[in-house]
């Protein structure tokens, strides 16, 4: 396999969060904006705290690259239900600062902050549905992927099949005669996957993956006498086929 | 020469593939295909109806070739299509009218499709949380509130900011991501002043 990167060696890079310091930042001096002075030692510590959405938002911009990145499918992400009801609240907050001052910069910062976890939901969601679409027939045929998916996808997905399979023969399959048809499904029922029109997911296909939990000595399913070290931070260009598993652990990322 | 019917569909797909919009529906090529196959179709059931022996390789390899023409022809008649449908696909998730130029440019079944596909991402959306637009354009948001200038008369609206009046020719500060804002953007009623128009961005 060939790893592309290794940071086993190298200084840890200082990850600066935006979201964590302007919102933490300014609901501090929110809450106590007539002692910020007096309260600054408090303030400092407080900065170790993490806000709410942080995480639920980490979690999800990992599912929505993941998604991005692989061929196939991946579990439906409760996190996005999470990060729903915290960007309800925030919300609530947000609409409250600015009904008694319209340009409350907090206020502001807050809408800013919504919109962001909007985006990355809103993202999610059209990865997955976009993708739903594309796959649509692989999917449904396969019980594992259909257990991947929530249950207004799942009803989007058998509609969607419909609407597609309708269209389809309304613009042309109905003119043709039964038993030219009958030769395009047997074809592509056999073997001879060359006459297959259903688009499936391709589990060869190269990634990128960058490892988030220490893995230790590992060898690849499809080179197995290779044993490599996988440590936290190595980034890797693999087959989907061979980290399948270790995505499924949330061992790793895809980048 | 059996299979040439389809170059010029193909080509068309290959031309159009970049584009936004969607190209005249070409009815005529795809009837002429539609013929190819019916025809090869006659012929395969002729060659069976002579009863010839599958051990002759020659009547095996005819057959085959046959076949193999009817499979690729089918193949481009479903890439054609769904190469179109994805462009209505995509005007129909940003809730955008047909315009009149892009329905005369459809087939009316692909009509029939938009509507359809509008339909059942209507019934996604039900489920959808209500605080977020599937349709909102899929562009990282870097500020809460934007400029915008009015080109059409609009007459007041009701806005997550409150009420206000769209008169030609005037600027409004507005929330950005307000899917009526949004919304009016998209059909041309507003345009963004003093920031680059946003491009729209497709997942996949």
């Amino acid at each position: 396999m060939s790893r592309i990167f290794s940071r086993r060696n190298q200084k840890k890079p200082k990850k600066v969060n935006l979201n964590t310091v302007y919102t933490k930042e300014f609901f501090d001096s929110d809450e106590d904006s007539s002692d910020v002075v007096d309260n600054a030692d408090e303030s400092n510590n407080k900065k170790n705290e993490t806000h709410p959405s942080e995480p639920e938002l980490e979690n999800l911009q990992r599912a929505w690259l993941n998604e991005n990145f692989s061929t196939e499918i991946l579990p439906y992400d409760p996190a996005f239900e999470r990060l729903n009801e915290i960007l309800e609240n925030q919300n609530v907050r947000a609409e409250s600062l600015t009904l008694s001052q319209e340009t409350s910069p907090i206020g502001m910062l807050l809408f800013i902050d919504n919109e962001r976890i909007k985006y990355v939901m809103n993202r999610y969601k059209r990865t997955r549905l976009a993708k739903i679409e594309k796959y649509v027939y692989s999917i449904i045929e396969n019980a594992e992927y259909m257990a991947r998916l929530s249950l207004p996808e799942k009803e989007f997905a058998e509609r969607y099949k419909r609407l597609i399979e309708e269209h389809e023969h309304a613009s042309f399959l109905h003119v043709l005669p039964k038993e030219s048809l009958d030769v395009l499904k047997e074809a592509e029922n056999g073997t001879e996957t060359s006459f297959a029109t259903v688009e499936r997911p391709d589990l060869n296909q190269a990634v990128f993956c960058r490892f988030i939990k220490h893995i230790g000595s590992y060898s690849f399913p499809s080179t197995p006498q290779d044993t490599d070290m996988l440590s936290k931070d190595d980034a890797y260009l693999v087959k989907y086929s061979d980290i399948r598993r270790l995505l499924e652990d949330n061992s790793i990322e895809l980048i | 020469m059996f299979g040439e019917t389809a170059v010029p569909l193909i080509d068309t797909a290959k031309r159009t593939r970049k584009t936004q919009s969607v190209s005249l529906y070409e009815g005529e090529k795809v009837r002429e295909i539609l013929d190819e196959i019916s025809i090869l179709q006659e012929h395969l059931e002729s060659l069976n109806d002579q009863g010839l022996d599958s051990i002759n390789s020659s009547d095996y390899e005819s057959k085959l070739l046959i076949q193999l023409v009817q499979n690729h022809d089918l193949k481009v008649l479903k890439l054609y299509h769904s190469q179109r449908s994805e462009k209505i696909k995509f005007i129909a998730i940003q809730e955008l009218p047909l315009s009149q130029e892009t329905r005369l440019k459809l087939s009316e079944r692909e009509r029939i499709f938009h509507s359809k596909y509008s339909d059942l991402l209507r019934k996604y959306k039900c489920e959808y949380p209500p605080s977020l637009n599937l349709s909102a354009t899929l562009v990282p948001p870097k500020e809460a509130l934007t400029a915008v200038r009015v080109l059409n008369d609009i007459g007041d609206l009701m806005t997550q900011n409150g009420y206000v009046e769209f008169r030609k020719g005037t600027q409004a500060i507005v929330r950005k991501a307000d899917p009526t804002i949004e919304k009016l953007i998209k059909l041309g009623y507003l345009k963004i002043v003093g920031n680059k128009e946003s491009t729209i961005i497709n997942p996949l």
